[in-house]
């Protein structure tokens, strides 16, 4: 063939938020996410839209057997949406 | 937006034990606003050799929590905050005909199901519409993978010449190993 096509699928995905960190966050998820895919996460924090590249780390069944678990972390995050995410564990931590 | 005189936030409280008190924050849920109470998780371990998976707790005891190598403070959310998680996944084309394809993806489509995907041939991004008939998972390891049969929905034109360009006719039947 002339050179292999590529074929990208891409997917708007709901997530639940189940912790965060300065570095990362654990989502639940109905379905399974490779790892080491990137992708682009997207939240209100304290009512205020953060938007980040993660990465996904880890991924596992969660004990309800239905959802999946998935530890991700921030691959990039820009600028603004760091303050934003600064500002919320700030908050949520004093 | 917080709730200042309610809660914690915002207001540092010296020689606060952490793993105790929840701090009720507001936390939007897709344009409206809910309450959700934000505990402060214990602090994890620097990642070293053993993958910190031990993490010290207030009163001296170790609790392990398998996999989490995150060396910040983490902040468990109590209550539902969603959000959206946008991927792309790469899918590996298997085998290519002019109506559809077989692909190995690592992730399951639900067969009958209708997505838009992007197919780059020749440096040039093509969309095309596709509907999953068949997919069959196939373990490779940990992790498993699904074999997924598409049929073509919507083409652009210069992906239909280009699949054309690559289909091999023999008596009939088109086909074409990738």
């Amino acid at each position: 063939m002339e050179g292999r096509p590529e074929i990208r699928i891409g997917r708007r995905l709901r997530v639940r938020l189940l912790d965060i960190s300065a570095n990362g966050a654990l989502l639940s998820i109905d379905e399974r996410l490779p790892l080491g895919s990137k992708a682009r996460l997207q939240l209100l924090l304290a009512g205020n839209p953060f938007d980040a590249t993660v990465e996904v780390r880890r991924e596992e069944p969660a004990a309800d057997g239905r959802s999946r678990l998935a530890g991700v972390t921030m691959a990039s995050v820009a600028a603004l949406q760091q303050e934003t995410l600064d500002e919320f564990l700030r908050r949520a931590g004093a | 937006m917080f709730r200042g005189s309610e809660t914690a936030c915002g207001r540092p409280r010296a020689n606060r034990p952490v793993d105790r008190v929840p701090a009720v924050v507001r936390v939007g849920v897709r344009g409206s606003l809910i309450e959700a109470v934000v505990l402060r998780a214990e602090r994890q371990p620097a990642v070293g050799g053993d993958g910190g998976v031990a993490a010290e707790k207030v009163d001296g005891t170790m609790k392990r929590r398998i996999g989490d190598r995150r060396g910040k403070p983490r902040f468990e959310i109590v209550g539902d905050l969603w959000g959206s998680l946008d991927t792309s996944t790469s899918l590996t084309l298997k085998n290519l005909g002019r109506g559809g394809a077989l692909l190995d993806s690592p992730l399951p489509l639900a067969p009958d199901s209708v997505h838009w995907v992007t197919a780059l041939a020749n440096g040039e991004s093509h969309a095309v519409q596709l509907r999953v008939r068949h997919s069959t998972t196939t373990e490779s390891g940990e992790t498993p993978r699904y074999l997924i049969g598409v049929e073509f929905l919507k083409l652009s034109p210069g992906l239909e010449d280009f699949i054309l360009r690559q289909v091999v006719v023999d008596n009939g039947n088109v086909s074409v190993e990738a």
